[in-house]
């Protein structure tokens, strides 16, 4: 079981393999007026409009500053609705593997901080993606979903068509939202 | 005025004085006369008693003559028949003249009536019935006829006893009136005489009252005068004069204290302002002579010090001399030395034009290796670029080996080296990177430092070419600076000289100093003594009191 480490407001994370979808280069997104305060914006991926979410905004420190190093990861959560939307961090680490697991502080406020992996001689926290979204998000964007039928009806995934084109066209949307 | 007010007050008081007692010593007198003795009074009451004293007589003649016709009747003896006869007669004779008298006497009235009329009718009838009846019956010896004459004659006696009882009584009462009459008339006299010496009184009182008045009020101003001048003598001039009604010689007097007073104050506070100008005059003298004193003693020894100026200023001359002639033989010695500066000065010019070429050889290279550094930084971000993107790539590619499990594990590992290498080749980058701009600002401050050296090389050969120009001056000044030497020494052996008459004025002006001084000191003892002088009359002028 491998994970994606990476670092957000000075902390190390780390995400299962499983719902990463790609790693893209930072770009602006596109801003969402009266949208939750940690969700930053949209961007144009694989012919879809996905959220962006801002995890230093979400922890409630600065949010991630705008450097080569900083990416977007996107994620795919197991859902009856299975949705893609995008987290924002300052630097994505390593591939790790996932050992043994540690709770730490149980922070049950937040469902999606999840345990502690163990990798060398750092310590990250695993993120449960399902609960990422803010609340009220999840809700609007699920409900939207719904009334989008043909998306529903076509759930495969996009990585098979992930190509070269396609990234470029997710720079292109940058350069766009610039 | 008040004066002559006074004076005729008095003279009235003593007129009045005078008409009274005149009245009174005219009363007096009349008085005296109506009382004294012969006097009317007494006349009248002694006429009165007198009558009363006649009237008694005439009964007598009649008694007598009565007693004498009775005689004759019995005598028989013719002879002294004869005398008694003659004695009746004589009675008769003597009856009328007083009768006459008193008819001529009384005043008319009862009295007078009573007198002459009732009285003496029966007294004549009874001398009638004597002589024609009662003598020739007795003579003829008709005794009848005597018997009867006898018996009319004892009636006109009866009668005329009566008539002279009345006259009695009425002189008595008519004594009585005068008496009382008289007292009356001296008992008025002696209460005018009263009145009369109480009005005196009154007057004399009167007068010894304003008399009094009069002194008293001189008396009151003449001591206020004498107060007044008493203040003036201790010298307090400032007492104010009483406003006094100077109509009289007191009046006068205190007007003619307060004028006096008045002057006296007017020249005290003129000589008491005179004496302070003076005064301040005075210490003016003083302090400007001291002042003086010291300007002559400043003098004198500004002198001195210009006397030793000048002594040394001989002795520098001298010294300045002898350093002349050595500054004669430096200057030739710094003419060579000048010579020898411009030549190897030529030598440095030709030095500074090779090293200036030089530095904008460099210059130019310097930037040929900016430039150069410029591109190599264009080439390195470009590489750093492409390893960024590998490593999105590689990272990637790692998660797709990993989602393709068993058979992207070769694929895993490729990946994994491609992120290795482009993570290295990005920290190669970032190393050239900082290194090409370490070289960059190196070029930079080696081209700055380039061409201010080329500056300073520039001025140094203007420099080089100034200094050139210098000592060609300094060596031509130099060869004229003996020249000038000459003249210089003569000025300055004339200046020599000129110092030393200057030296000998000094020692003359010091010598008039002094007698300045010695004279400034005999005027400042006299300024002293006039001070003193001024102070006593100050002193002198404030014993008196001007007020304010």
């Amino acid at each position: 079981m491998q994970a994606l480490a990476f670092r957000a407001a000075d902390m190390r994370f780390a995400l299962a393999l499983t719902h990463v979808v790609q790693v893209l280069h930072d770009c602006r997104p596109r801003p969402v007026p009266m949208a939750p305060v940690a969700v930053t914006g949209l961007i144009h991926y694989a012919g879809e409009l996905i959220p962006v979410v801002d995890l230093g905004l979400l922890l409630g420190f600065t949010p991630a500053a705008m450097r080569g190093s900083t990416r977007l990861i996107v994620i795919r959560i197991a859902h009856p609705k299975a949705r893609m939307f995008a987290v924002r961090a300052e630097e994505v680490l390593d591939l790790i593997q996932i050992g043994p697991k540690t709770h730490g502080l149980d922070s049950a406020g937040n469902r999606w901080l999840g345990e502690h992996i163990l990798d060398d001689a750092h310590t990250a926290q695993l993120i449960n993606p399902e609960a990422l979204l803010p609340d009220e998000l999840r809700s609007l964007y699920f409900a939207h979903a719904l009334s989008k039928p043909q998306l529903l009806a076509n759930p495969t995934l996009p990585n098979a068509e992930l190509t070269n084109s396609q990234l470029s066209s997710v720079e292109s949307t940058d350069s766009e939202f610039d | 005025m008040r004066n002559s007010q006074l004076s005729r007050q008095l003279s009235f008081f003593v007129a009045g004085f005078i008409a009274l007692f005149a009245l009174f010593v005219g009363l007096s007198g009349y008085t005296l006369q109506q009382v004294r003795v012969m006097g009317p009074i007494y006349t009248d009451i002694d006429q009165g008693n007198a009558l009363i004293a006649d009237v008694l007589p005439p009964p007598q003649y009649i008694i007598e003559s009565y007693l004498l016709a009775l005689r004759i009747k019995d005598e028989l003896d013719p002879a002294k028949r004869q005398a008694l006869i003659e004695r009746g007669t004589a009675l008769r004779v003597e009856f009328d003249t007083r009768l006459e008298y008193w008819k001529r006497t009384l005043p008319a009235g009862a009295l007078h009536d009573v007198l002459t009329s009732t009285s003496a009718k029966s007294a004549i009838d009874f001398f009638e019935v004597r002589d024609r009846e009662f003598l020739p019956a007795l003579q003829a010896g008709e005794a009848a006829r005597l018997a009867g004459a006898l018996t009319r004659m004892q009636q006109n006696y009866e009668s005329h006893r009566v008539a002279i009882n009345e006259v009695v009584r009425l002189s008595q009462l008519q004594n009585d009136a005068r008496e009382a009459s008289a007292i009356n008339v001296v008992a008025n006299l002696t209460r005018y005489l009263v009145v009369l010496a109480i009005l005196i009184l009154i007057s004399v009182v009167l007068m010894a009252w304003v008399a009094a008045r009069a002194v008293e009020r001189m008396t009151g101003r003449i001591r206020m005068a004498s107060e007044i001048a008493n203040l003036v003598a201790a010298g307090d001039l400032s007492t104010e004069m009483p406003r006094v009604d100077a109509r009289d010689i007191t009046g006068g007097l205190l007007g003619a204290i307060a004028t006096m007073s008045g002057n006296l104050r007017a020249l005290v506070t003129r000589v008491k302002q005179a004496s302070i100008e003076l005064m301040s005059t005075a210490t003016e003298f003083a302090a400007t002579s001291r002042q003086q004193e010291h300007t002559v003693q400043g003098f004198g020894s500004s002198t001195n010090q210009i006397a030793a100026a000048v002594k040394q200023i001989n002795s520098t001359h001298q010294e300045l001399l002898t350093t002349m002639e050595g500054v004669n033989v430096v200057a030739a010695q710094t003419a060579e030395l000048a010579i020898g500066g411009q030549s190897g000065l030529s030598q440095l010019d030709l030095s500074m034009d090779r090293l200036a070429s030089a530095g904008h050889t460099v210059a130019a290279r310097l930037a040929a290796i900016r430039d150069e550094a410029a591109q190599i930084t264009g080439v390195v971000t470009t590489i750093s670029k492409v390893a960024d993107q590998t490593n999105l790539l590689s990272i990637n590619a790692a998660i797709e080996a990993e989602k393709a499990g068993e058979q992207g594990l070769g694929f895993l590992v490729l990946a994994r080296e491609i992120r290795r290498l482009a993570d290295q080749t990005a920290v190669a980058t970032l190393d050239i990177e900082q290194m090409v701009k370490q070289m960059q600002s190196a070029v930079s401050a080696g081209v700055m430092e380039i061409d201010r050296f080329a500056e300073e090389v520039k001025v140094g050969v203007l420099g080089v070419g100034r200094i050139n120009g210098q000592f060609s001056q300094i060596i031509s000044q130099v060869r004229t600076l003996s020249d000038r030497f000459d003249v210089v020494n003569d000025g300055m052996r004339s200046q020599h000289t000129g110092t030393r008459q200057i030296g000998e004025a000094m020692g003359q002006l010091i010598d008039g100093a002094r007698q300045t001084s010695t004279s400034l000191r005999e005027f400042n003892a006299a300024t002293e003594s006039l001070r003193d002088a001024v102070g006593t009359l100050k002193q002198e002028i404030t014993q008196f009191n001007v007020g304010k």
